[in-house]
C-alpha cells in the first residue's frame, strides 16, 4: 500500500524500528517475569548434612554445576535425572485385547495418545530393576506403517543406594559418561523390551562398579536410541548413561 | 407491564429481521486491507468487471449480511462431475470469479476425520499436560464456517455461463435478477463447495477437494505488485521461487480457462478476501433486484466427513464434544488412564 507514496520506505523503516523497539522491550519483560516465577531452589540438600562438596557450583556462579542437583537430590523426582528413549511398537500391541483398530485417519491418534500407556508400562519395568519411583513427563509417537515409533521421557529414582559420605572429608564432584553398546544392538519389535531391561541392568551394574570404587553413585541419565536398521530389517540400539559420584578431596 | 414488554421485544424482532444491512457511508475503495495475496474488502463491497467496486446494497435490496445464524432451509449433495468441462455455447455470455475467500460467514462448518484427529491430539496432550485439570478458557473445537460469496447476475442480453473459483471452503450464493438466464455454473474449489439459490434448470459442473487436482486444474491469480507477497520477495528475497511457481500455475490457468470457456483471465473478476462479485451491469437506481439470503435457501454442498450447519455456539459445543469424543476413544475409554498411566 505504500509503493506508491513518497514517505513509503521511510514508514516502513520507522515501522520497523518501533516494532524492535516493543519486541526488545517486552523480550526484557518476559526475561524479568521469567527469572521471578521461575528461579530454581539453589539450595544444597548434601550442604544442609554438613557434606562438603567443593565444586558443585560454576566457578564464580550460584547454579550448580551440570548435573550436581539430581546428585544431590538423589532421594527425590528430579526432572534432570531423566530415561529418554526411543523404541518402536506395532500399533495392534497398544490396542486393548479385542480391540478393533481405527478407521485410517485415527490410528496416529490412537498412536500419540497411548504411547503414554507404553511409556507408563515402560516406568514398571524401570520400577523392577533400576527404579523405585518413576513417573512418565512426556511420552509422543509417530506411526508409520502400522509400526509406532514412542518417544519417552521419563523421571526416575533410583532403587540402590547412593554410598556413604562423611563430614570430615571435602569432596568433589565428577561425572562419567559410559558407552552401554560399543558395540550397537541389532533388535526387532519383538525384542526390543526385553533388550531395553537388559540395558536397564548393564546401566546398574556400572553404577555398582563406580560405588564400589569411588563409595557413591548417582545415574544421573539414560539415553537410548532405537532406529530402523535398513540392513537387518530390524532396528539398532545404541544406549549411553551418565553417572554422578563424589571422590572425596585431598 | 408483561405485554408491554413482550410487544417491545417483538417489535425490535421484528426491526431487527426487516432491517436490511445498511450500505456504509464511504468509498468502497477506502475498505481495502492489504493481504499476503491481494486485497480484502468490507464485506458488503461488491467487484465487477474492470475490477469495479460497488457497494452491493446498490445492486440489490433487502441485503443481509450472511452469518453463522443463519440457517439454510435444505443443504444436499453438490454432485461431482468429471474432467471433462463443458463448453459455452455460440450466444452466451461467458463470466468468471475467482476468490480466495470472503469476510462473510455462513452457518455451514464442517471439518474431516484427519481435522477431529488432530485437535483431539492437541486435547490429549493438554489432558495429559495439566493431568486433568485444564484451565477454563482452554477449548479445543474442530472446523470452521465456510465463507458466503454472493454471486450478483445482472446479465440479461444473453444466457450466462459462470465460472466460479475459489482457493478456500466457500458456498456461492447466486443472486439472478429477473430476466437472467443462467444456463450453467462451473464450480472449482481444491476444497469445499457450495452453492445456494441455484436457478431451476441451471446445469451444474462441480470439481472440487481431491478431484480438482485429479482434473489437472490448479485455479491461481496472477501475483500483483501490491501483494505481500510479491512485495517481500523484493524487500527480503525470499520466497522468490514460490513466486516464479506461482506465476506459472496462474499462466497455465489462465490459458486452461481460455482454452476451456473462451475467456481471458485478465477478466476474471476476484481477489483474496471478497464477499460480492457482479456479473453484468449495475443496475439502473431504483431497479435494484430482490436479495434472496442464505437462510431458507436450498444450499448444494461437496460432502465432509463432519458436516455441522448451526449457529456459531451450537456448532462449537457440538464440535468440542466430538473433539472429546475422539480423544476419549483413543484413551480406550477413559481419559483419567492418561493421568494414571494405567491402561
Amino acid at each position: 500500500m505504500f509503493a506508491g507514496e513518497p514517505f513509503g520506505l521511510a514508514a516502513k523503516l520507522l515501522s520497523l524500528a518501533c516494532f524492535a523497539v516493543i519486541l526488545a522491550i517486552n523480550i526484557d519483560v518476559f526475561n524479568h517475569v521469567n527469572r521471578i516465577t521461575e528461579t530454581p531452589d539453589m539450595t544444597d540438600p548434601l550442604e544442609e548434612a554438613g557434606i562438603t562438596v567443593v565444586d558443585s557450583r560454576e566457578p564464580g556462579k550460584t547454579e550448580f554445576r551440570s548435573g550436581y542437583r539430581s546428585l544431590a537430590r538423589f532421594d527425590e523426582l528430579e526432572e534432570r535425572r531423566s530415561i529418554r528413549l526411543t523404541a518402536h511398537v506395532p500399533l495392534s500391541r497398544l490396542l486393548r485385547p479385542g480391540e478393533q483398530p481405527p478407521e485410517a485417519e485415527m490410528r496416529e491418534l490412537l498412536a500419540k495418545t497411548r504411547a503414554n500407556y507404553f511409556a507408563a508400562q515402560e516406568c514398571k519395568h524401570l520400577l523392577k530393576v533400576l527404579a523405585k519411583e518413576c513417573v512418565v513427563d512426556t511420552a509422543n509417537a509417530r506411526l508409520d506403517d502400522g509400526i509406532v515409533r514412542v518417544e519417552a521421557h521419563l523421571n526416575f529414582v533410583q532403587k540402590a543406594g547412593f554410598g556413604t559420605l562423611n563430614t570430615k572429608n571435602k569432596w568433589s564432584y565428577s561425572t562419567a559418561e559410559i558407552d552401554l553398546t560399543k558395540n550397537p544392538l541389532t533388535t526387532t519389535v519383538n525384542r526390543s523390551a526385553g533388550d531395553r531391561r537388559g540395558l536397564y541392568r548393564t546401566a546398574t551394574k556400572h553404577c555398582a562398579e563406580i560405588r564400589r570404587r569411588e563409595g557413591n553413585c548417582a545415574l544421573s541419565g539414560l539415553w537410548i536410541d532405537e532406529r530402523p536398521d535398513a540392513k537387518s530389517g530390524g532396528y539398532r540400539l545404541t544406549a549411553r548413561a551418565e553417572y554422578g559420584f563424589l571422590a572425596p578431596v585431598n | 407491564m408483561l405485554k408491554k414488554i413482550a410487544l417491545g421485544l417483538m417489535l425490535i424482532s421484528v426491526a431487527a429481521c426487516s432491517d436490511s444491512d445498511s450500505k456504509p457511508g464511504t468509498d468502497p475503495a477506502n475498505t481495502i486491507g492489504n493481504e499476503l495475496r491481494g486485497y480484502s474488502y468490507h464485506s458488503d463491497v461488491m467487484m465487477g468487471k474492470g475490477r469495479q467496486l460497488h457497494w452491493v446494497q446498490d445492486a440489490v435490496s433487502g441485503y443481509r449480511r450472511s452469518g453463522t445464524d443463519m440457517l439454510p432451509a435444505k443443504v444436499t449433495k453438490l454432485k461431482r462431475s468429471g474432467c471433462s468441462f463443458p463448453r459455452p455455447k455460440d450466444g452466451q455470455a461467458v463470466f468468471a470469479a475467482h476468490v480466495e475467500g470472503g469476510v462473510q460467514q455462513s452457518s455451514i462448518h464442517h471439518f474431516s476425520k484427519r481435522q477431529l484427529a488432530k485437535r483431539a491430539e492437541s486435547f490429549v496432550r493438554a489432558y495429559v499436560k495439566y493431568k486433568g485439570k485444564m484451565p477454563s478458557g482452554m477449548t479445543f473445537t474442530a472446523g470452521s464456517a465456510m465463507r458466503t460469496i454472493n454471486a450478483v447476475v445482472t446479465e440479461t442480453a444473453k444466457p450466462v455461463f459462470l465460472v466460479l473459483a475459489s482457493g478456500s471452503d466457500v458456498v456461492w450464493n447466486i443472486q439472478k435478477a429477473p430476466g437472467t438466464t443462467i444456463d450453467r455454473i462451473v464450480v472449482l474449489s481444491g476444497r469445499m463447495a457450495g452453492l445456494a439459490n441455484v436457478p431451476q434448470g441451471t446445469k451444474v459442473h462441480a470439481v472440487y477437494g481431491k478431484g480438482l487436482r485429479k482434473c489437472r486444474v490448479q485455479p491461481a491469480r496472477t501475483p500483483e505488485k501490491h501483494w505481500r507477497f510479491v512485495q517481500n520477495v523484493a524487500e527480503l528475497g525470499t520466497g522468490a521461487d514460490k513466486l516464479k511457481e506461482n506465476r506459472k500455475r496462474a499462466s497455465s490457468f489462465g490459458f486452461w480457462l481460455r482454452k476451456n470457456f473462451g475467456i481471458a483471465h485478465k477478466s476474471v473478476i476476484g481477489d483474496a478476501e471478497l464477499s460480492n462479485v457482479l456479473f453484468g451491469d449495475m443496475p439502473a437506481a431504483g431497479a435494484s433486484l430482490p436479495f434472496r439470503p442464505i437462510a431458507e435457501a436450498h444450499v448444494l454442498l461437496s460432502p465432509a466427513d463432519h458436516l455441522l450447519v448451526a449457529p456459531k455456539t451450537d456448532f462449537e459445543q457440538a464440535s468440542r464434544n466430538l473433539v472429546r469424543e475422539a480423544a476419549v476413544r483413543a484413551a480406550g475409554g477413559d481419559l483419567e488412564k492418561l493421568v494414571t498411566g494405567v491402561n
